[in-house]
């Protein structure tokens, strides 16, 4: 450095004065950060309090939580004791909430991308300059291509009223990746059987037998749901695996089906073949509350063991085995409906199989069965519907889909302007990049639109194409998720229960609302008459009301308000129910889908095999990550900060590999993993199948922690399924080889 | 010139160049700011810096623009990376998280000496909000307790904040701004360094 004056000496100059003039106004005009107190005595200790209402949302199981603040620093996250779900047990995640919320490279400002989608060159502007711009741009396109010309990605407890918003506005263009990418199949299939969603409300506490098909319980990590698998293992039920892979699940499980992939609807329909054969199935509850059986039974009927045993690569003993434990334990069978059940393009299917064979052991309303929670009344403050242009609905080809519209109709619409253009782009709290296969065409998409807008609280792949990049408040300093339930345990004392997410701490930055937000964004796109709350607390206590409730009244309740409950189970020899169905009982052959030229009853419908020298690759959950949104935090990136790659022992002696080698991967289409992980060398997956855990290897280097790390199973995912009913996209359909040290590998035994 | 003008001239450098850290705006350019830092390094005699912020863009648009780009790629969010965010806790050693018990011990340091953020006020180890309690420290005549926050709190992460900021800003202002808030910190040496 250049500085030709010692510090001493530039103080004691006398002809500073004259510099020091402006120097010193410009100084002292500046706004003090720091203000006179009272002097605290040195060693002074400000205590440590506890604040309730908080609700977690490092997952959307969403346990309610108690923060341990000093001195407004949140220094510790626990379980909420009132909690009659998760009580004062929070998993790994809800533990590293913490930093998430003190993330330095959380987004902090209102940004304007003036560089390149992809290659952003950030400015931090004020919200009034962000919320201007992208009004006026919104405008600009809804004017000229209409509403339906503006799509929306939404995730997460606080995208709830963004969506109501953007509906609202005219378009039917939302594609939430919690249905397309994940549950929707299932919910859809279980409403055409059973006529609601069954989210994962199936009593394992309770029941003798636990079926999971793929799902993958201690990997995937809800904690009032695993207290529930924990309890039903522990008072001795027996527990049934399909799973290609030798999982944390299929560790406990009495009987671990390694199925080929894509095969488990003809696995479920020769235990349901079974079943019916041998007469192990609630006849009553059939009879009482079922429909569709004769067409069903015919349906089946080619489903002999043989044949699924050779379909599935399994042994028919062992088919045999786990159809004749079901029927022996009926009704209380907790046939698990999954959650993530978008793998190859085929699931509605095998969803409506699982909800058959639920119907078929008769286990619903019964402990260890399929049971419907009853929660407290809430209420409800909404945009309303919004009102559609003719010919702009792309789902229509879907009979079955869920809320929205499906994704990759979306993107084709997008890229083509097919059968009209869609100019906009908007992601609130979702990663399209991490969440969509395929995603060259989705970044095609991206750059393609005139404008893009994304709300969220970290970096993600996604805001690398931002025009405009808002920052939301945290879950832990913001209200907005109104939560109703039961004791976790069904068969315990009924109780009800309400929380609402409340924050925690002060809010750090410039992070907003989701509520605060879309108000100043429709203020400024012409509908400021028509906002139906004006803030996020009147949301909430909109929500709350018709409980009696308020959020004065449940911060008085130290966050959660209970009651005396209903029982899930039905009294005692009740089989016949009505359900909300076309028929008002669970059908087994549905006539609707049957009217859709689809199979009526659950139908096997193979999924393409693997080809010569290559792996499918499936993947999955971790339990310390949710998805992509954990990749940058620092205390769970230190327990797993990286995905190994799952491979049979056998194929990877043959090619020469070795466990701990570090490789990297390339898919039937040439595309290559960006990054590299470490092998996992196993008995324990099949050797037609290697394994990821999903949520690795951000391609925005702004993760400072994230970045490079592991490997983006998404990225690899070009080859995918839209399921024929839904529209859902199946992901378990590419294939890969290994490559190490630049030599790509044959995948083979 | 006395110890007490002394320190008032120190104080107010502390607090120009904490000012010189706040984001850029139209009024913040308008008052003179880069005059009086002009001024500044005339007194002592950095001509390098000088010069190089006669390099800076004339039209005050367009200066302005630069750097609140500038002012964004290092302190704020940035890609590839944030330069430097200002706060003391992410650069030290296992740092790398905002608002820790570090943190938290240079508030109370601020109390021991009866002062407390101001409502809306950034986390205590903002690096401008230390520099306006070494200006405070001094207008007090509080030099020992000036010492030994800058031995405990400041310059423990100070260093590597600096290296941060030398090796990544593209505008010379920021990098300049923060050599000053070095050689105004750093301990003094024989030589009055």
């Amino acid at each position: 450095m250049g500085i030709k004056i010692s510090r001493r000496k530039f103080l004691q100059t006398a002809s500073l004065a004259a510099a020091a003039l402006p120097l010193s106004r410009l100084a002292r005009a500046a706004e003090p950060g720091l203000v006179k107190k009272p002097v605290a005595a040195p060693g002074s200790f400000t205590g440590t309090e506890t604040r309730y209402g908080g609700m977690c949302e490092m997952c959307f199981w969403r346990c309610q939580l108690t923060g341990k603040v000093r001195d407004g620093r949140l220094v510790k996250l626990e379980g909420n004791p009132k909690s009659l779900e998760n009580g004062s047990s929070i998993c790994a995640r809800g533990n590293a909430g913490i930093q998430l919320l003190y993330d330095p490279d959380r987004l902090k400002y209102p940004l304007k991308n003036v560089g390149e989608r992809g290659a952003p060159k950030w400015k931090r502007i004020s919200w009034a300059e962000a919320l201007d711009e992208a009004a006026e741009r919104l405008k600009v396109i809804q004017k000229k291509h209409g509403p339906h010309s503006v799509a929306l990605f939404p995730h997460g407890a606080s995208a709830f009223y963004p969506l109501q918003y953007f509906e609202f506005t005219g378009t039917p263009n939302i594609s939430e990746a919690s249905f397309y990418q994940c549950r929707g199949v299932r919910d859809m299939a279980y409403m055409s059987t059973f006529g609601f969603a069954p989210n994962e409300d199936v009593d394992m506490a309770n029941a003798k037998v636990i079926f999971l098909v793929g799902t993958h319980l201690g990997e995937n990590v809800h904690v009032s749901h695993l207290k529930q698998y924990l309890k039903g293992l522990e008072n001795g039920a027996k527990l049934v695996v399909l799973d290609p892979r030798f999982s944390a699940a299929a560790s406990k499980a009495d009987i671990w089906v390694p199925i080929k992939p894509g095969t488990d609807t003809a696995f479920l329909q020769a235990v349901m073949k079974r079943l019916l054969d041998t007469g192990k199935y609630d006849q009553e509850f059939v009879a009482k509350s079922c429909t569709g059986f004769d067409q069903f039974k015919e349906a089946m009927a080619h489903a002999t063991p043989e044949w699924a045993a050779k379909t599935c690569d399994v042994p028919k003993a062992q088919l045999l085995q786990v159809a004749d434990l079901l029927g022996a334990n009926l009704p209380n069978v907790a046939v698990h409906p999954g959650r993530h059940t978008t793998w190859y393009g085929n699931d509605f299917q095998r969803s409506r199989a699982q909800a058959c064979l639920t119907a078929l052991l008769g286990a619903y309303a019964v402990p260890g069965g399929l049971i419907r929670p009853k929660g407290v009344k809430l209420g409800a403050a909404s945009w309303g519907h919004g009102v559609f242009a003719q010919d702009c609905d792309l789902s229509k080809f879907w009979p079955f889909h869920p809320p929205g519209t499906p994704t990759d109709a979306i993107r084709e619409t997008t890229l083509t302007a097919k059968p009209y253009p869609i100019k906009a782009w908007i992601a609130w709290g979702q990663n399209p990049i991490q969440t969509i296969p395929d995603q060259a065409r989705t970044i095609a998409a991206l750059k393609k639109v005139d404008f893009v807008m994304v709300t969220d609280i970290m970096p993600m792949d996604i805001t690398m194409y931002a025009d405009i990049l808002l920052p939301e408040k945290t879950y832990l300093e913001r209200y907005d998720y109104v939560k109703t339930g039961m004791q976790w345990d069904p068969a315990a004392k009924p109780q009800q229960f309400v929380a609402a997410r409340m924050p925690l701490v002060e809010p750090l930055f410039e992070g907003r609302d989701s509520v605060w937000i879309v108000n100043e964004l429709a203020k400024r796109l012409g509908h400021g008459d028509k906002i139906p709350v004006a803030s996020i607390e009147e949301h909430v206590d909109k929500r709350l009301a018709p409980a009696g409730l308020s959020i004065a009244k449940l911060k008085a309740l130290e966050g959660i308000f209970t009651q005396d409950g209903v029982s899930p189970y039905a009294p005692a020899g009740k089989r016949e129910f009505e359900f909300d169905t076309e028929s008002g009982k669970v059908e087994l052959f549905s006539e609707q889908i049957d009217s859709n030229d689809f199979a009526g009853s659950p139908a096997y419908v193979p999924t393409a095999e693997v080809p010569a020298g290559y792996a499918r690759l499936v993947y999955g959950r971790s339990p310390v990550h949710s998805f992509s949104r954990t990749q940058n935090n620092i205390w769970l990136h230190h327990e797993m900060p990286e995905n190994p790659l799952w491979i049979n022992d056998r194929v990877a002696a043959k090619a020469g590999l070795k466990d701990g080698d570090r490789i990297t991967m390339v898919n039937q289409d040439g595309v290559k993993s960006r990054n590299s992980t470490v092998l996992k060398v196993t008995p324990g997956i099949r050797p037609d199948t290697v394994y990821l855990a999903h949520g690795y290897g951000s391609m925005n280097p702004e993760l400072t922690v994230g970045k490079d790390q592991g490997i983006d199973d998404q990225s690899l995912i070009t080859l995918f399924g839209i399921d024929r009913e839904t529209g859902a996209t199946g992901m378990r359909t590419s294939f890969v080889k290994v490559v190490k040290d630049g030599r790509t590998l044959e995948m083979m035994v | 010139m006395s110890e007490a003008v002394a320190n008032q001239l120190l104080a107010d450098v502390y607090r120009f160049l904490g000012r010189s850290l706040a984001y850029p705006d139209p009024a913040w350019l308008a008052a003179g700011h880069l005059v009086a830092l002009a001024e500044l390094l005339a007194e002592l005699g950095w001509d390098e810096a000088s010069r190089e912020l006669q390099s800076l863009p004339a039209a005050p648009a367009v200066l302005l623009e630069a750097l609140c780009i500038e002012h964004t790629r290092l302190f704020i969010n940035a890609f590839p990376a944030t330069v430097a965010p200002p706060y003391g806790s992410v650069h030290l050693p296992g740092g790398g998280m905002l608002n820790t018990a570090f943190t938290a011990k240079t508030r109370a340091f601020y109390r021991r000496y009866g002062f407390e953020l101001a409502n809306g006020a950034d986390l205590a180890d903002y690096l401008p909000l230390e520099l306006e309690f070494l200006a405070r420290l001094g207008e007090g005549g509080e030099e020992a307790a000036r010492e030994e926050f800058l031995a405990e709190c400041f310059r423990p992460w100070f260093g590597g904040f600096l290296a941060r900021v030398r090796a990544g800003a593209e505008l010379p202002f920021y990098r300049i701004v923060v050599e000053l808030i070095d050689f105004f910190t750093k301990e003094e040496e024989e030589d009055g360094y």
